[in-house]
């Protein structure tokens, strides 16, 4: 009986190692979930050769780490202890600015020294890599028109560009500011005669003359009331790019609220016990005016997540026939039928829309071709029996002088079941999906390739959008 | 499986202490040599069944070499047992060193290089090594008896909780506990607390200080500040301190629990005012072997001074070889061996005249540069490291963002040096030394909790860094 305190205390603590054990199993305390975007680790299953070589013991680790009994709470209380003790963030792609305010740290970065460094050293090498972009852009835009489809670029603001005063000091940043992507590409914009709209410029004058919020404290994008104002601007560009009478929105009178999801999403991955306090924001409610004698065109709109304010503060389906979205050409939202733009048959996807809009802001401007461009200018110049005998020709290449490659693709076949030749087909594919001018030499430089207007026109007349008043 | 991971902390442990104490005294041992083939064999699954083999061997070998009264047979017995241990070792950890150094020097001579299949390092191996030699050499001392179970013996090499970083436990001084071994409640709970001291020393200011570090050194090492470079070997040298202290005191805690009474590995070892004082407070356990089984057979410091001289720089390089089949290990060792040698020959009596906190001071920065060559395997870089570290080249630049490294560092620091005040020293006392009250268990207690789920939250919370969504 001497011992009972001390038994006490010491299973008291198996217990406490127990609980956890337990909650791992059972989950059952049910908690909010931890908000953000992450890759959890699957259930790993035990093999022989995979405990063996180790892997399966790592990928244990893993999951219990993405599963761990009260993991929600254990994450929350770090997070907050390092933010109240050392006002830090423990999310590595999250910086907390003057005043709380919080920032991407890729848009610091940008801010302080360029996301060129992410590319390459070297700047006359970034800017080749942009002007080939420029070029694609602008022939792209060219061969569209001839069929009355208007592909525009929207340079949304970015919020180290508009609210510089509250960015954190820099610190860590110490390499010499390389060529940013917003400079040059704006520039050779304007020499090239692309359309595009730079909401940079506008934003910065805007934001000492209105008395809404440009950008949210505590969120990346701009605030949902900016966006509302932009997009408006955007659908008279549109109306004017397009000599079309779109339907016009109405934009009710502005009124505070709780600060909203979009607003606040830096906050929300956080993850902290005590969320930061956000102040209330600004918002509209929009409607489109019915009007018989507008017409409702297609819309696509390619590039990074600003688009989503428009998908959630816009009706677009009262003023779209037909709206989708390619998050950076990777997922596609708002077709039920695709989600990937490598399973679409990219000759109609192109002839579909009136509008394309590549939406990106100065940070993500990098990407901003993300394999799009490319990909419609092969497809816009050369049709499918051209492209099969450039990929024979990339095949025999391969076959003949490539041996590591073709090495490489008799292993894939004999993986996948499939040919070899079916195999370097899809290599080449690929390959000229990323680069097409390095195998079809006629799209270098400025060169202007022929269109193939009879196969696309034909296409694009069964594509094209229903004036609203038929 | 390291101690500092989930699948130790709420899989094995909690399952472990829940089997172990729910057993009957008689068969504990049976459930924790279990519980350490389990452990050892979901780390290495592949040399578990050469780990056994091995432990077989020896034992019955060193049965045979106890019972056997010819001296000559004994003493065969005892080079064969240990040959043994020593050619596993030689094998599996320096072989892919050996033939990679020999290929150079061949193809330096443009000959053709030995074809050779790389050896995989069994975890652990360096440790139940030399618990093997000590088993032997004991034995054959006749320090102590052998075991007379094999369950017993492999139970002494394998047991996990000094399995895969020590303490390096000697024979002669646990082989009565594994027989029998009297377990105290309040004695096991302060295993408790010292496992969770040990636990909060590797998560919350090695792992911090680590991955700081290792930002730090991978950036260019030609273009570093001797600030950056000061700032980056200090917290490497309280990373290294931290991580490798805490794991001995999670095995000194774990031990403790068991009834098991491990040695101590460190003795605050950087507030030594020489470096030969260093080495009785650093990794104490790896000091003791090779006093007792490598310096003393060698003549020790019982010859003459150039003998004693070689003996120390052999058990030097030697100790830095054990460390890592690489080059600027032996190199390490060496320039320990080299301040060692200079010691005696008379920087001692330096240390004496410039008095305790300047020997302290020069005796840290001794041993913090040579940790430089323990950390930077590639020798050039190395070198360039500590170019760097003298170049007074001082201009304004912080090059960590974050606070928590430098609090972190700082209470490193504190902990580091805190015995060199006396309150310090009252603070160790009460910690480790003082049977507490119950009331003091109580709290100690409780604090101890908080401070092992706090380990949980910063273990799991590390690294956890959401995108607001996928980009690509």
């Amino acid at each position: 009986m001497k011992d009972i305190f001390y038994k006490i205390l010491f299973f008291s603590t198996i217990a406490v190692m127990t609980i956890f054990l337990v909650q791992t199993v059972t989950g059952v305390v049910k908690l909010e979930p931890l908000h953000g975007a992450v890759i959890e680790a699957e259930k790993p299953k035990p093999t022989l050769a995979t405990y063996v070589d180790g892997s399966f013991q790592e990928n244990v680790e893993q999951y219990l780490r993405d599963h761990f009994g009260f993991r929600e709470w254990l994450i929350r209380y770090y997070n907050q202890y390092l933010w109240s003790c050392f006002h830090e963030t423990n999310n590595a792609t999250i910086v907390r600015g003057k005043d709380n305010w919080l920032f991407e740290e890729l848009y610091v970065r940008n801010h302080y020294e360029s996301l060129m460094y992410d590319y390459t050293n070297d700047t006359s090498e970034m800017k080749k890599i942009f002007e080939k972009e420029a070029l694609r852009l602008k022939k792209v835009q060219e061969l569209l028109k001839e069929y009355d489809i208007h592909l525009f670029v929207v340079i949304a603001p970015s919020k180290d560009e508009i609210c510089p005063e509250y960015l954190p000091q820099n610190f860590s940043y110490n390499r010499p500011v390389g060529v940013r992507a917003y400079d040059y590409y704006t520039k050779r914009f304007d020499e090239l005669g692309v359309d595009y709209v730079d909401f940079v410029p506008i934003f910065k004058n805007l934001k000492n003359t209105v008395d809404y919020p440009l950008f949210p404290p505590t969120g990346t994008h701009w605030t949902s009331i900016a966006s509302v104002y932009a997009f408006d601007s955007l659908l008279h560009y549109m109306a004017a790019l397009g000599n079309k009478n779109l339907v016009d929105l109405e934009i009710g009178e502005k009124y505070q609220a709780e600060t909203r999801d979009f607003d606040n999403d830096l906050e929300t991955i956080l993850n902290m016990a005590r969320p930061l306090k956000s102040p209330t924001n600004w918002y509209v409610d929009v409607k489109a005016i019915e009007d018989s004698s507008a017409v409702k065109p297609n819309l696509v709109g390619v590039g990074d997540s600003y688009f989503w304010h428009f998908i959630y503060n816009i009706p677009l389906l009262d003023i779209f026939q037909n709206s989708t979205y390619w998050y950076y050409n990777y997922i596609i939202y708002g077709d039920p039928e695709n989600t990937s733009p490598l399973e679409v048959d990219i000759e109609q996807e192109l002839m579909k829309p009136d509008y394309i809009m590549l939406i990106f802001n100065p940070t993500t401007l990098y990407k901003f071709s993300c394999y799009y461009l490319p990909r419609a200018l092969l497809h816009l110049c050369y049709d499918k029996t051209v492209i099969d005998s450039v990929a024979l020709d990339f095949s025999e290449t391969i076959k003949l002088y490539k041996p590591t490659w073709y090495k490489a693709a008799v292993e894939k076949a004999k993986e996948t079941h499939q040919s070899v030749e079916e195999v370097l087909h899809e290599d080449a594919l690929y390959m000229f999906r990323t680069e097409p001018e390095m195998y079809f030499k006629e799209l270098e430089g400025s060169k202007m390739p022929t269109s193939r207007n009879k196969d696309l026109k034909t296409i694009r007349n069964k594509c094209i959008f229903a004036p609203s008043n038929e | 499986m390291v101690f500092s991971s989930n699948v130790f902390l709420i899989l094995f442990l909690p399952i472990f202490l829940l089997c172990y104490f729910a057993c009957p005294k008689k068969g504990r041992n049976i459930v924790l040599l279990l519980f350490s083939v389990i452990f050892y064999a979901y780390g290495a699954p592949t040399f578990v069944l050469l780990l056994l083999g091995s432990t077989v061997i020896n034992f019955f070998l060193v049965r045979w070499l106890y019972k056997s009264e010819n001296v000559v047979h004994k003493k065969l017995l005892a080079g064969l047992a240990i040959a043994l241990s020593l050619g596993l070792l030689g094998y599996f950890k320096y072989a892919n060193f050996f033939v990679d150094n020999l290929n150079a020097l061949l193809a330096a001579f443009g000959l053709k290089p030995f074809a050779f299949a790389k050896v995989l390092l069994p975890i652990g191996i360096s440790f139940f090594t030399f618990q093997s030699i000590t088993y032997v050499v004991d034995t054959y001392r006749n320090v102590h008896q052998p075991m007379e179970r094999l369950t017993d013996y492999m139970l002494y090499i394998i047991m996990f909780p000094q399995l895969i970083a020590g303490p390096i436990v000697r024979y002669c001084d646990i082989a009565d506990e594994i027989r029998h071994r009297e377990q105290h409640w309040p004695e096991i709970l302060q295993g408790f607390y010292r496992f969770v001291i040990g636990l909060s020393k590797k998560i919350l200011i090695a792992d911090v200080l680590g991955r700081q570090v290792d930002i730090l050194l991978a950036g260019d090492l030609l273009t570093m500040n001797s600030g950056v470079a000061w700032i980056t070997i200090i917290a490497y040298t309280m990373q290294l301190y931290f991580d490798f202290s805490g794991y001995s005191d999670m095995a000194i805690g774990l031990g403790k629990m068991l009834g098991f009474h491990f040695p101590e590995n460190f003795d605050n070892p950087y507030n030594s005012a020489s470096v030969s004082e260093f080495w009785r407070r650093w990794h104490i356990t790896l000091g003791t072997f090779m006093r007792n089984y490598l310096y003393i057979p060698l003549g020790g410091n019982r010859c003459s001074k150039p003998r004693m001289y070689f003996n120390l720089w052999v058990v030097f390089l030697l100790s830095g070889l054990w460390h890592g089949a690489n080059w600027n290990f032996i190199l390490w060792g060496a320039y320990h061996g080299f301040w060692l040698v200079l010691e005696r020959m008379g920087l001692a009596k330096f240390y004496t005249k410039i008095g305790k906190i300047p020997s302290v001071i020069l005796t840290f920065l001794i041993v913090t540069v040579g940790w430089t060559i323990f950390r930077i395997e590639n020798l050039p870089d190395a070198f360039t490291f500590i170019s760097r570290l003298f170049a007074f080249d001082f201009h304004a630049l912080i090059p960590v963002r974050s606070i928590h490294f430098y609090v972190t560092l700082c209470i490193a620091l504190i902990f580091a040096f805190w015995v060199l005040s006396s309150c310090g020293k009252k603070v160790q006392g009460f910690l480790f030394y003082t049977e507490f009250s119950k009331k003091q268990h109580l709290v100690v207690w409780v604090l101890s909790i908080l401070l092992f789920v706090f380990c949980l939250s910063a273990l799991n919370a590390t690294g956890f860094s959401p995108f607001i969504y996928f980009r690509f």
